[in-house]
């Protein structure tokens, strides 16, 4: 019933890399599953008349 | 600055009450008791003048705006009496242009409030500080036990819906700067949110915030160092919105919540009572300070009467920070000065930066600088070597 709860397990993240010298190279933005998901909508705002999308997710003020 | 009297977001309180008991709560724990003196839930006639505010507002501004139903707990109203706000509400108002949503502490969820939520498209938010360790710190019952069991049987209830990729919104979760952000992040993840939100515990320079050591203290930045961290470091994030609007305004975007950013956010709040207030946030401060001189109520004023008002328009003013130290900081346009709560002082009133300064500085800071290691240089709209707030 509840499939989507589930524990943390292999899809949990690396661990902050303080000392980032000994990392991998960097994935690089526009394959950045965070960076190029942001940079498309930074573009998306920029080509649409109306202000992108401001009053979605207002939701998550409050408690 | 662009805006002044379009309508954003309506927070709407369907209950004045609430059936847990959080310790930090901004409205029950806070210095303003002014929630004594609303009826426990909206009544029937208060929410049919409501809704033909909202529907005379849909017809005289062209953008939509967002309609939030809050409380206390907002279930609490019952379902008879929320089944008829929505339905009624729908019957003049789309989702395309006016979504609906209920941010809720989970523990009264059920069947029937979700498929009355599916049916008119109201989405929900569920108020989680994460694994028990931290969301037991503060999250109680009025007995000071725990409410994270209740809380998850209700995500869980939400998560599985037929229709829960429309209803389940997100979690919205305090920070408890004592906990480990990876403790929290992945609890989150594994729950399946599809959207993080995390907020800063209220406070300002009279009364700290949990855990902060002082003005100069960068306890929260640091615990936010270490999510972006880890979020930028996770092959399949899941999304953070503090992180992402900071990431999006360091590229030249905007944010989508106030707070951050320079941008303007036109907001209103109904009480119980029907009376039309400020940002309720602000209510941390002191003792009415969300309450517009006015006293105006949806029972007798347009809200676009409130909009165009000199009141209005002072308190949207208000997201300027007025602080020398904030209008010459090159982080300006990012932080935006912070929630003007946090700058509250009795003496300076809110002529303060806020008690987050040094933690929003370092978490942009550092987000800045992950954003060069990851090859941004030529999308950045900050400054390459930012200078310290001084």
């Amino acid at each position: 019933m509840d499939h989507r709860i589930v524990h943390p397990t292999s899809e949990s993240p690396a661990a902050p890399d303080r000392d980032r010298s000994s990392a991998e190279a960097p994935v690089p933005a526009a394959n950045h599953p965070v960076l190029s998901r942001l940079m498309e909508e930074v573009r998306n705002e920029q080509h649409v008349e109306a202000r992108y999308d401001r009053f979605h997710n207002r939701h998550n003020r409050g408690r | 600055m662009t805006h002044t009297c379009r309508l954003d977001t309506v927070l709407v309180k369907t209950a004045s009450r609430c059936n847990i008991d959080c310790s930090y709560c901004y409205v029950y724990q806070g210095p303003d008791t002014t929630w004594r003196l609303q009826p426990k839930r909206m009544h029937r006639e208060t929410a049919e003048a409501l809704r033909e505010r909202l529907v005379e507002q849909a017809r005289r501004q062209e953008a939509g705006f967002a309609i939030v139903l809050h409380g206390g707990e907002p279930l609490l109203l019952g379902l008879d009496e929320l089944g008829a706000l929505l339905r009624g509400l729908r019957a003049h108002l789309s989702p395309d242009r006016h979504p609906i949503s209920i941010q809720t502490n989970g523990t009264l969820l059920g069947e029937e409030f979700l498929d009355l939520f599916a049916e008119t498209r109201t989405s929900v938010s569920v108020s989680i500080d994460g694994p028990p360790e931290a969301n037991d710190l503060a999250r109680l019952d009025h007995r000071g036990e725990s409410t994270h069991a209740a809380t998850m049987r209700g995500i869980a209830l939400l998560a599985s819906h037929s229709d829960s990729e429309f209803l389940f919104a997100g979690t919205l979760s305090v920070i408890q700067p004592a906990v480990a952000p990876r403790l929290v992040y992945e609890f989150l993840k594994a729950l399946g949110t599809p959207n993080m939100d995390f907020l800063l515990q209220d406070g300002n320079h009279d009364r700290l915030p949990p855990g902060k050591s002082g003005f100069d203290g960068t306890e929260y930045g640091k615990w936010l160092i270490d999510l972006l961290d880890l979020y930028l470091a996770d092959p399949s994030p899941a999304p953070i919105r503090l992180v992402d609007d900071t990431i999006k305004l360091c590229l030249g975007g905007t944010s989508r919540k106030e707070g951050q950013g320079k941008e303007q956010y036109g907001i209103l709040v109904v009480e119980t009572n029907g009376e039309i207030r400020k940002n309720d946030t602000l209510r941390a401060s002191f003792e009415g300070a969300d309450r517009f001189g006015g006293r105006w109520n949806v029972a007798t004023t347009s809200l676009s009467t409130v909009l165009s008002s000199q009141e209005y328009i002072a308190y949207a003013g208000m997201q300027l920070p007025a602080s020398g130290r904030c209008r010459n900081c090159d982080l300006l346009d990012i932080c935006g000065g912070g929630m003007p709560l946090y700058r509250w002082s009795a003496d300076r009133e809110y002529d303060n930066p806020s008690i987050y300064c040094h933690d929003h500085a370092v978490f942009i800071r550092h987000a800045i600088e992950r954003l060069h290691e990851l090859g941004l240089d030529d999308s950045l709209v900050v400054p390459a070597s930012p200078a310290h707030v001084s």
